[in-house]
This record gives structure tokens, sequence and C-alpha cells, in this order.
């Protein structure tokens, strides 16, 4: 009975064991045959072409149909066509276009070709992922010059839909390259993975990209640890995501890029080489920043150009890093922004104009150093924001902006020098929280409001003029203001309560209030004139030194003489209006009558 | 330092580019008040003098409604006789003519200028008031024109004109221009050395003796080897200044003439008399018996420096726009506003409504600016531009057939 047992369990044993190995006929297989076991490590699509250098073999489903052999070298895509039958196929009719049923696996030491010859090519999404084509390749090369290659839906629309989970993608990995010459791509990049994002270039692959157009992509292109790439006057528009994507990328060359209308950023700079430089990058209506770099060191961005991106160019945690004539059009967020800790950025002659909102440049805090000169700023709701410490502001043009210039959060050691700032409602604000803040050699001319405004210990002004705010000058702290002119103004400078000011070689044309202290202020004036109907006023003290001079203003000579003609006008009317005031009217026919 | 540059650049602006307009606008007010100033001390003549009057009045295309009441104007002043000039193509005129006591004279030669000749030969009476055809006279001229004739020295007087029942804009803003002539430029001229630049043609009084004598000199004028069309009053007045008689305007003595209603007809009588207007002034200019009216001078000088500075302001008015500065733009209006009511006061006494048409009055002396620049630069040619008459080979002729419609429009009597 116990042998009977046994017996048993062991024909129960060889059946499933048999059962097992009938139904693991492909997998073990895996073992046996590459072509399978390319299969099965690229997602096991429902056809794989498998390009090695003496073989191809097509692949379905997992088990190899046919193999074939192609000619010596390099294998064109033409060649592809008239051999796999139905998986890769020129369109009736049209003998320059060629669909691919097919994912297509570029094996070392291959390389792929696609030329004119097959101007255009059709890549089909299939309904599922296993049904979508694309081309990766490791050690391999794909060439593609002159055409048009674009995705194709399952019920045949062109491009496939953004969301088609089959929708076809290039790939190149690991020691692949992957070069594209004036031809455009469009639709491709599936969702998920990023190597399936549209165009890729993985890891220490390498290539370029010339005069080349990459259209409604996932994402345009990426450069994913790739190597040595050249991207050469290309266009990348309309992706749902990014539009090129630098992610740490080595010795990348960049001359001439294009994008524009992406639903992401135009350009992220992600990680990647020190000291690149990236020249002629133009940015347009994209969904986010137009560029964005992170964690970037040395990069060099040579004069950018962004108009209507959400935001223009974003730098995080960069440090010595430069962005060189920028210009930024109708962003509704910022146009420059800094932030991240360790950032050391110089913004040189940006040349930014914002539609009401946002800031022109965006100093956050926590940043390391930053250093912006030159340039013009309009339009924004803050001209320059700075939260940032040791930070230099020098020889900028800003026009009407809601704030000129605006110093907040917990900044130290900042310097405002050379600073220009016309219209808007206020002209420099320097919060509360700031210290050693130094202005010198600026001017404000025409805010509406407030010239300056300070509630910063100790402020230093050195050097300026305000002109034309209804108050030119509010201190709410301590501050030291030196040489500053002051004219056309309702109210010259206005110290709140308590607070402390020292005031050297001012010269204030009012025609209000020269300079007015709260309860308890206290300014010392030296060497300086005020020109004011009410000089000086207020419920707090002035103490005078040097040869400080106190006058009513001049007169307005050329408005008296105006007034005096208007006048003169009048009299001289009276005058003929008395000698004359017995002249009858005319009698004159009835039918005349303008007689008065 | 580019931010200072910048700065540099902003007051620049303010202060040597606005400033100069503030500086010439109160130099143009100067020469404004020492014209305004005489002009508000004018009186005209009172005296019981008076002399036997004709009136001529040479006749083309005038609408007959305004022709009779005209004829019935002058007729209702008592004047010794009324000769009417009628070109021999207008019959209408002719049989208007016919109803009234009046001379007629049927002439065949296109051209006022040999009408007005005519006119005055075929009068016997020491003075002559030469006329328009759509002139209406008061009923007191004919007295009042003769009082100024009580100094032997005056040769010529002339009138206060205004527009006839003015509708719409143009008609208004010209009864503007109409007054600011008769209570500033003409009545300064007045006062100051009895010499009155225009005698305007609507009705000018000379004395008969003067006609005849400068009679060659007035059929035969030239400017620049062109035989001159019109301007006929400019020429006459100046004649009259040249041989040392005295030219006075007579503000009590009015009439009234219609005006144009239409822009394009409206540009065309501005154009021709700002050509008359810089031909006469540059001739009198150039001749030494200005010398003798030192004021008269004066005043040539400075409508023909006018033309080019009002055309200033609205140079700095676009400057200021294009770079929106919009306070001093809207200094720059109000001061237009209230310094031209100032300037046109009399009118504004007279028609205070006008001060709403002063913006548009203001508008059109910018464009009168261009056209007497205009006029400077076409200051040879010889055009009526609102009749069908031109100068062909030195002699006045019709250059087309008068078109009906035309012929009867209240406009082509101007």
């Amino acid at each position: 009975m116990k042998g009977l047992r046994h017996l048993t369990a062991a024909v129960a044993a060889l059946a499933s064991a048999l059962v097992c190995g009938v139904l693991a006929a492909p997998a073990a297989g895996a073992a046996g045959d590459p072509d399978v076991a390319a299969w099965q490590r690229n997602g096991r699509p429902d056809r794989l072409v498998v390009v090695r250098p003496h073989e191809v073999s097509l692949v379905n489903r997992g088990t190899v149909e046919r193999r074939l052999v192609p000619p010596a070298g390099v294998i064109t895509l033409g060649w592809l066509a008239t051999s796999t039958g139905q998986w890769i196929t020129y369109d009736p009719g049209r003998p320059s276009t060629v669909r691919v049923g097919a994912a297509v696996l570029l094996t070392p030491d291959t390389v792929l070709r696609i030329e004119e010859s097959t101007s255009t090519v059709l890549m089909s999404a299939g309904r599922t992922a296993a049904s979508g084509s694309w081309i990766r390749g490791s050690r391999a090369a794909l060439d593609i010059e002159g055409v048009t290659l674009s995705s194709v839906g399952a019920d045949g629309t062109r491009p496939a839909p953004a969301d088609a989970p089959g929708r076809p993608y290039l790939a190149m990995g690991a020691g692949a390259r992957l070069d594209i010459r004036g031809s455009t791509i469009v639709g491709l990049g599936r969702p998920g993975s990023t190597a399936q994002s549209g165009v890729t270039w993985g890891r220490m692959s390498t290539g370029s990209v010339t005069d080349s157009t990459f259209d409604n992509n996932r994402t345009g292109m990426r450069l994913s640890g790739a190597s040595g790439v050249t991207l050469r006057e290309i266009t990348v528009q309309g992706s749902a995501e990014d539009g090129v994507v630098l992610k740490d990328d080595r010795s990348t060359t960049v001359e001439g890029l294009t994008a524009e209308d992406n639903g992401g950023r135009g350009l992220l700079l992600d990680g990647g080489s020190d000291d690149r430089m990236l020249v002629g990058v133009v940015t347009s209506n994209n969904g986010a920043a137009g560029v964005k770099a992170v964690g970037q060191r040395g990069l060099q961005l040579v004069a950018p150009f962004s108009e209507g991106d959400r935001s223009g160019i974003e730098l995080v945690s960069c440090a010595r890093c430069s962005v060189g004539q920028p210009t930024v059009h109708g962003t509704t967020r910022d146009a420059v922004r800094v932030d991240g800790a360790g950032s050391d950025v110089t913004v040189e002659r940006a040349v930014l104009s914002g539609d009401g909102q946002g800031a022109g440049i965006r100093l956050e805090a926590g940043i390391e150093r930053a250093r912006i000169s030159g340039g013009k700023v309009r339009e924004f709701a803050r001209g320059i924001a700075v939260e940032a410490s040791h930070t230099q502001v020098s020889d900028i043009s800003l026009a009407s902006n809601t704030i000129g210039v605006s110093v907040g959060g917990r900044a130290d050691e900042v310097a405002l020098q050379g600073l220009l700032v016309r219209g808007g409602h206020t002209g420099i604000t320097v919060g509360g929280g700031t210290r050693h803040v130094t202005l010198t050699g600026f001017a404000v001319n025409g805010a509406t409001s407030k010239g300056l405004v300070s509630a910063s210990p100790g402020m230093r002004v050195a050097g300026g003029a305000v002109v034309g705010a209804t108050t030119c000058v509010v201190l709410k702290a301590q501050g030291h203001l030196q040489r500053l002119t002051i004219d056309r103004t309702h109210r010259g400078v206005h110290l709140s309560d308590n607070v402390r000011a020292t005031g050297r070689a001012l010269d204030v044309l009012a025609d209000r209030r020269g300079i007015q202290t709260d309860q308890g202020a206290r300014m010392d004036l030296t060497d300086s004139r005020i020109r004011a109907p009410l000089a000086l006023t207020g419920d707090g003290q002035v103490m005078r030194h040097g040869h400080t001079r106190i006058s009513l203003p001049p007169v307005p000579w050329l408005g008296v003489a105006a007034l005096s003609a208007l006048l003169l006008a009048v009299l001289l009317q009276t005058i003929h209006q008395v000698r004359h005031r017995r002249t009858p009217r005319p009698k004159v026919a009835a039918h005349v009558r303008n007689t008065v | 330092m580019n931010a200072l540059l910048d700065n540099a650049f902003y007051d620049f602006r303010y202060y040597l580019v606005y400033l100069p307009l503030g500086i010439l606008g109160l130099v143009r007010w100067g020469c404004w008040l020492v014209r305004r100033i005489p002009a508000a001390l004018y009186r005209q003549v009172r005296n019981d003098f008076r002399l036997p009057l004709s009136v001529v009045v040479p006749v083309y295309q005038e609408d007959p409604e305004i022709f009779a009441h005209a004829i019935e104007s002058w007729l209702a002043n008592d004047v010794e006789e009324v000769v009417l000039v009628i070109d021999v193509t207008d019959t209408a005129c002719q049989e208007i003519a016919a109803r009234y006591p009046v001379t007629v004279v049927i002439t065949d030669v296109p051209g006022k200028r040999d009408a007005l000749r005519r006119g005055w030969e075929a009068c016997s009476t020491e003075l002559v008031a030469l006329v328009d055809s759509d002139t209406i006279w008061a009923e007191d001229v004919a007295a009042e024109v003769c009082k100024p004739f009580a100094d032997p020295r005056v040769g010529g007087v002339g009138t206060r004109q205004n527009v006839y029942n003015p509708k719409g804009f143009l008609q208004r803003v010209n009864d503007m221009f109409l007054d600011y002539r008769y209570f500033d430029e003409n009545a300064a001229q007045t006062v100051m050395g009895r010499a009155v630049s225009c005698l305007s043609g609507r009705t000018a009084v000379y004395r008969r003796e003067l006609l005849l004598e400068i009679s060659e000199d007035f059929m035969n004028e030239t400017f620049m080897g062109v035989p001159c069309m019109s301007g006929d009053d400019k020429r006459l007045t100046t004649l009259i200044l040249e041989r040392g008689h005295r030219t006075y305007m007579q503000r009590s003595a009015r009439v009234w003439s219609t005006f144009p209603g239409t822009l394009r007809i409206f540009l065309k009588q501005r154009l021709r008399w700002a050509r008359n207007t810089w031909r006469s002034d540059l001739r009198a200019l150039s001749r030494p018996w200005i010398r003798r009216h030192p004021f008269l001078a004066f005043t040539m000088a400075d409508k023909g420096v006018s033309s080019f500075t009002l055309l200033l302001s609205p140079v700095y008015m676009t400057y200021a726009i294009l770079h929106g500065d919009w306070f001093f733009v809207s200094c720059l209006a109000v001061w237009w506003w209230v310094s031209r009511s100032m300037k046109i006061l009399p009118h504004l006494v007279r028609r205070p409504s006008s001060v709403f048409l002063v913006p548009g009055f203001v508008l059109v002396s910018f464009a009168m600016a261009v056209v007497k620049i205009c006029a400077l630069l076409t200051i040879r040619r010889q055009r009526w531009l609102t009749r069908e008459v031109g100068v062909v080979g030195g002699v006045a002729v019709r250059t087309s057939a008068p078109p009906a419609q035309e012929a009867t429009g209240t406009e082509v009597g101007a």
C-alpha cells in the first residue's frame, strides 16, 4: 500500500513536471535563443525585429518566425521594408512611405539608416503597449536624415493620440549613437518611463541633431546621461510635457534651440557637466518656465530669449552660473528667478518685460550670492525682488513696475547701485527684516506714490535723486542719507515715530513740506538745502548743522508768466468792453441772424 | 552708468526738450500782446462826414437768393449807384439784376480783376465800394465807411465781416477766425499807423481817383514772372499803402458773407488766400515803403513765422504721447484750450457756446499752418481753386464749363 502511494506521487510529480515544461517552453527557450531572450528583455512586444550584424530575426510573440541575412554593413529601413513582409512595409502606391508595424531592436555593432529614399516613416502605435512600435539599441547606431518620422494611431490618426499606450518612441542606450539631420519627428513618446518619452539619448550614448524639428512628442527630446551630443538649429514644439530635457548629460553642445508651445518647460537642464555654454536658446509660449536649470555648475546661458512662457528663466541651486543678455517678454510670473541653496548667479544686461504680475528678477532667500547688472526691466508687479543676502544690483533701468525694487525678508548685505526707476506706484522699498542695505547713485523718477520707503535699520543712501513722487523718502527706521536730491514732490522726507536719521548734503525742493518728523523722530541735517513752503514740519526735531539753508521754493517763472498773460488777456478784453459799451447792434434785414 | 545716462536723457526731455516749448509759447504770447494791447484801444471814427458812394460788384455764378438779398441790402444804404459787372455766361444773375434799379455791365472777359476795373471805370462818384456778390450789408454801412475819409490821407476803408447765418463746425470756425481778425490784427494795424494789411474784398471802399491811378499796376501784377489772378484785395490795399495813403478798418460798418461748409472747399479757399498772403507780404517786406509802417511789417513777419512755430506745439504733443508722458499731454491740451480761448475772447463774449468749439478751432489752426506751408512751397501756382478759371499764357481764362450744380452753390461765391 505504502509502495502504491509512492508510485502515485511519483507519477503525479512526473506529470506536473511535464505540464510545466510544455507551458514554459518559450521561456525555457530563452536560455538558448538570444533573439527570444532579447524579446523578453525588451518588454515582450508583439512583433520584434532583432537586427544583428549578420542576421535579422523576426520574433513574433516570443517565437522566432524568420531569420534574414542582411547586406553587410549598414542596414537601411528600405531593406527592412522589402524583407520583413508585413512587419515593416512600403505603403502601397507611395514608394517613399514606409510603415513600421514592429519594434526594432538594434544589437551592438549594427547601424540602421533611415534616409531620404524612405522620406516618410509611419510608426504604428497599436492598441496596447506591446503592439506599439519603437526603435531601441545599445552600442548600435541609428542614423536619420531627410525624413519625416511620425506615429500613426491604430485607427489611422496621425500622429497617434498623446495618451495612446503603445505610442512609438526612439531610445538609444549605452554606447549607442543617434544622429538626426534635416528631419521632422512627430508624435512620439508614451506615458510612463522617461526612456520612452519621445526621442531619448540614454546613458553614455552620443550623437547629434541638426536642422530638425520635434513636434507633438511627449517630451520633445531627452538626453539622459548622454555624452557629447551636438544640438544645432533644432525646433521642439507642441510637446505634451517638457520640450527638451538635458539630464546628467556630458559635453553637450547647444547652438540654436527653439522650444515653443510645449506643455511643460521649454528647456530643462538637470545636472550634467560643469561649465557648459548654451547659445541661442529661444523659448515661447511654454506652459512652465522657458528655461529651467537645476544643479548646474558654471553654466553660461548666452542671450536666451523667452516670449509668452509662463515664467522666463529659473535657476535653482546653480553655482558660478551666468545669464548674459537674457530677453524675456510677456511672462505671467517671474522673468528671471534664482532659488536654492548654494546658488551663485550673475545676470547681465537683461531685457525683461511683463504684464504687471510677478517679478522681473526674483532673488529668493537662501541663495549664496547674486550679481545683477545692466539691462531694462518693465511692467512687473516688482521690477526686482530681493530676499537674498550678499546681493549686488547695479545699473539697471526699471520702468512702469508697480514697485521698482523691493528688498525684503531677511536679506543682508544688499548693495543697490546706479538704478534708475521710472514711473510705477513706489520706487524702492526696503523691508524691516533686512540689514546692511546700501543705495548709491540711484534715481527714482515719477513714482505716483512714494519714491523710497525704508524700514531697514541703518540703511545708507549715498548719492541719488528722487523726483516726482508724492512723498520722496519715507524712513521707518534709522537711516543715513547723503548727497540726495529731492525734487517735484509734495513732501520731501518723512520720518516716522521715533526714527533717527542723518542727512548730509541733501537738496530738497518740495511744493508743500520739506522734511516732516513725527513724534519722537529726529533728523540731523548737515550742509543741506531745504526749499519748501513748510520746510521743516512735524512733532519731531530737525537739528541743523554746517551750512544748512532753509527757504521757500523758487518762483515758477514760466507758470507765473503764463498766468499773467492770461490775466492780461482778460484785462484787455475788459478794457475793450468798457470802451465799446455803447456800440449799438447793427440794423440789418431780418434774415441775417449772426448780428450780436 | 547706463542708468545714470538714462536719467540724464530723462532730464534732457524735461529741461531741454519741453522747456523751449514754454519759452517759445511765451514769445508767441508776447507777440500776440503787442497786437492785442493796441487792438483793445481801437475806436471807430465818429463824425458826420459823407461822400457820394458807388457800389461795384463783379458777379459770377452767385446763389440767386443770396444775390437778391445782397442787392437789396446795398440799395437800402442809399448809395448813389450800384454797378453790377456780370459775366456774359451768367444769365441767371442777369435776370435777377434786371429786377432792381442797378447798372448792369456785361463782360465777356473772365476774371475778377477786369470786372472790378470795368466797374470803377463805369462809376462817377468820389468813393467806390468794391463788394463781393454774396456780401450783405447792414443798413448804415455806406454812412459808416465814409467817416474815416474825413482824413484826406485815408485812401481805403474796410469793414467788419461775419459769416452769414453760420451753420456747422466749419462755418462757426470761420466766424471765429473773422472775429479774431477784426478784433485783433486789423484793429491793431488801424491803431498803430492806420495801415491795415488787407482791406477784404468782400467790402472795401476806396477813393475812385486812386483806383484809376493804380489801375494799370493792379491789372498787370505778376509774381516771379507769373501774372496774378487772385489776391485782388491784398493787391489793391498794398498799392494804396505803397503810394503813401492810409488804410483804415471801420468796425462799426458790418457786413455778412457766405463761407464754405465743406472741408474740401474750405481748404482750397484757405490755400488760395495763403498763397496771396505770402506773395503780397514777401513783396511788401522787400520794398522800401514798408519802413514807413513798422507795425505793419511786424505783423506781416509775425504771421509768416507763426506758420512754422504753431506746428511745433503738435509736434511736442506727439512726442509726449509717444513717450507716454500723460501729465504733459494733459497740461498741453488744457493750455491749448485755455490760451486759445483767451485769444478769441471777443468772439467768446459774443458767442459763449463757441468755447466748446475751441479744441476744434485749435486743430483747424494747426491744419491752417500746414496749408500755409504748402502755399509757400507752391507760391507760383495761379489757380482760383473754387472756380473754373485760371491763368493761361498770362491771361485769365475759363478752365472748363461750370457745372450747373456748382454754379448755384453758395460756396463758389466766396
